[in-house]
């Protein structure tokens, strides 16, 4: 017999990878009293496309510096990609993106600074240089830490969303398996959060 | 170069097991020297070295595949979490070791502060495109938006330094 277990909650994450750890922190600054519970297909520590590490964070504005401007990375994005580019998009994750940064900087992520400004040591236009052995597992000590770890379900793997029957345009849950012992879950929640990249078919789409 | 753990060293206690992001490292059956851990399926390895790094006895090597790697090269990976370095041992076939340390964390593991100890937000910064702390972090209005007047505590906390 296969067990069914049913988890009702306020905030769903589906992917617990570097988006849907840094979801789990923003939502549980925003909304201290929601339950936010996260489903991840392996374990949150090493999983995702930054398990093993990075050498680099690839996108960096320097806006403290005023290295570059936001308009600038649109503009370099756009010829990038032959002008195939939601610009909104682009626009928004980078300005977003420097603030990020600099809480890995405070959490302990080893970023190098120059010595006389305080600014990051580039390698590229956009880059930076980070020593990023450990990037995921300090990304997931904050989210374990915003979660706490018994809303963390390492090794269930969701299929598919579950709609409202009377709004299909809108998301009330997930369902999936724990793939160990192949207990099946039931998520209900009231707002979804889909962070589960392109490898996983559940977006149509790859990611983006 | 998928992982390979050395059987003697094994203790089983799982860690590699627990930590495989894809769900390849498995247990064989308990035998006379209990349960040891193996790469089950070394054509889909990610090689990201999770296991190695994860192992507390060093008995998890990476190795080249046999049909296009010479054999006998191997690298090894011990992660230490207290110093915060990670130590790399590569072994070349013909005797060469080369070794490597990187630092991989700067604060002390644990010692993030999680987001419900900062204050409480306005519902009003909410429609502000500020994240998390990001106004503090950029150091200001740096999004073009001002933040709505919060209301000053009367306490103020002063933190004398020096």
């Amino acid at each position: 017999m296969t067990k069914v277990r049913y988890v009702d909650t306020d905030i769903l994450i589906i992917g617990g990878g570097m988006a849907g750890s840094g979801a789990a922190w923003e939502a549980r600054y925003w909304c201290r009293n929601c339950r936010i519970v996260l489903a991840e297909k392996a374990n949150i520590n090493r999983s995702g496309a930054v398990a093993m590490g990075l050498s680099a964070i690839n996108t960096y504005m320097g806006l403290k510096c005023k290295e570059n401007t936001v308009e600038d990375y649109v503009k370099y994005v756009r010829g990038d990609l032959m002008g195939i580019v939601r610009e909104d998009l682009v626009y928004d994750y980078a300005r977003h993106v420097d603030s990020t940064v600099h809480l890995f900087d405070e959490w302990g992520l080893p970023i190098w600074p120059e010595p006389k400004t305080g600014c990051y040591v580039r390698e590229g236009k956009w880059q930076i240089m980070i020593h990023g052995e450990s990037y995921k597992p300090i990304v997931a000590e904050a989210a374990r830490k915003a979660l706490g770890d018994e809303n963390i379900f390492n090794r269930v793997m969701v299929t598919h969303l579950l709609k409202s029957p009377g709004n299909p345009n809108r998301v009330v849950g997930a369902i999936g398996f724990n793939v160990n012992d192949g207990t099946f879950y039931v998520f209900k929640a009231k707002a979804t959060i889909l962070a589960a990249g392109g490898g996983s078919q559940i977006y149509s789409l790859g990611p983006g | 170069m998928p992982s390979y753990v050395i059987p003697a060293k094994c203790t089983g206690c799982g860690d590699c097991v627990n930590v495989c992001p894809s769900h390849i490292m498995k247990f064989t059956k308990s035998g006379i020297f209990g349960r040891k851990a193996y790469n089950a399926e070394p054509e889909s390895c990610w090689e990201c070295y999770n296991c190695v790094k994860h192992c507390p006895q060093g008995a998890v090597q990476i190795r080249g595949y046999m049909d296009f790697t010479p054999l006998g090269g191997a690298v090894e990976v011990y992660r230490d979490e207290k110093t915060n370095r990670v130590y790399w041992t590569i072994r070349y076939r013909n005797g060469t070791v080369k070794y490597f340390v990187f630092p991989i964390r700067t604060t002390p593991w644990g010692s993030i502060k999680p987001p419900q100890e900062y204050p409480e937000p306005l519902k009003e910064f909410l429609r502000t495109p500020y994240l998390s702390c990001e106004h503090e972090q950029l150091g200001g209005n740096k999004l073009g938006v001002e933040l709505p007047r919060m209301k000053v505590p009367e306490v103020v906390k002063v933190e004398v330094r020096g």
